[in-house]
């Protein structure tokens, strides 16, 4: 599930439970706004796939690779390991 | 409760009550079909109930079914898939596909054979197969597309076991139960 706060400057993405392929067209939809601040939180996922990654390096295009634009907020378990294991680590700060 | 964490651990309370280990000894080959991904996590949630790390095992039999259905059977190759997702246009090819008569009656099939503690799984598809060997040695940051990662993926995080046989068709992982 997915749902959004947008106070302009801030665009914060809760999703909740499993960060997946399913949500891949609702996350797209998301960004489509143009916010300065993207904040991703994944406080109440669990569980990420290969299609999670590649909506997060969707959103990295976004703000064409610029890290201090991106907080990947809440990682913890399975999603954390899985973004290690990816060195997504390097792109993204992880907190 | 996420679905996702629900159905495994309905397997583990099963498991605790009455000893899968039990019925693993007994359960011989377990054959599975399907066509959708919707029936890909029915599919993906019986199975991670056999495995020794349900959570796990989910992941893995999901990413290797949509593999099956998606470039398999449906013919999508990465390169068009990264387009059709950057486009936003995937999930509407992915439906177009799977009711076009071409690929229509396509299934992806799991063949799972149990010689406790030892579980092998096949999961084949209908499709020409892939340089299989390019993607399991494939790095997790040699590319920025959004698709790509799912045998990085699972021959790192799931099933470690994970290899092909030729032309690719056929995904073959093996588990093995701690004693």
């Amino acid at each position: 599930m997915i749902q959004v706060t947008d106070n302009h400057d801030i665009v914060t993405i809760h999703l909740t439970g499993r960060f997946d392929f399913r949500v891949i067209k609702d996350f797209q939809e998301v960004l489509g706004r143009e916010p300065r601040t993207w904040v991703v939180d994944l406080s109440a996922v669990d569980y990420v796939d290969s299609s999670a990654l590649g909506m997060l390096l969707l959103l990295r295009d976004r703000v064409r690779g610029d890290a201090q634009r991106v907080q990947l907020r809440g990682v913890h378990g399975q999603p954390r390991e899985v973004l290690v294991m990816a060195k997504f680590d390097r792109l993204f700060k992880l907190e | 409760m996420p679905t996702t964490q629900r159905v495994p651990l309905v397997f583990a309370e099963h498991r605790r009550r009455t000893g899968t280990i039990e019925v693993m000894r007994m359960l011989r080959h377990l054959e599975l079909a399907c066509r959708t991904r919707e029936e890909v996590e029915s599919i993906a949630d019986v199975i991670a109930g056999l495995l020794p790390d349900p959570l796990v095992g989910r992941l893995g039999m999901v990413e290797l079914l949509l593999n099956a259905i998606e470039h398999g059977n449906l013919e999508i190759g990465s390169a068009l898939k990264c387009q059709l997702i950057r486009e936003q246009r995937f999930e509407a090819e992915l439906a177009a596909r799977l009711s076009c008569d071409r690929y229509r009656a396509r299934r992806a099939r799991v063949w799972v054979d149990i010689e406790y503690p030892v579980v092998t799984i096949e999961i084949s598809d209908e499709g020409r197969g892939f340089d299989w060997r390019r993607a399991l040695a494939s790095d997790f940051a040699a590319h920025d597309g959004p698709n790509g990662r799912g045998i990085a993926l699972v021959s790192r995080t799931c099933f470690p076991t994970l290899t092909y046989r030729d032309p690719g068709n056929v995904a073959i992982v093996k588990l093995v139960w701690p004693r």
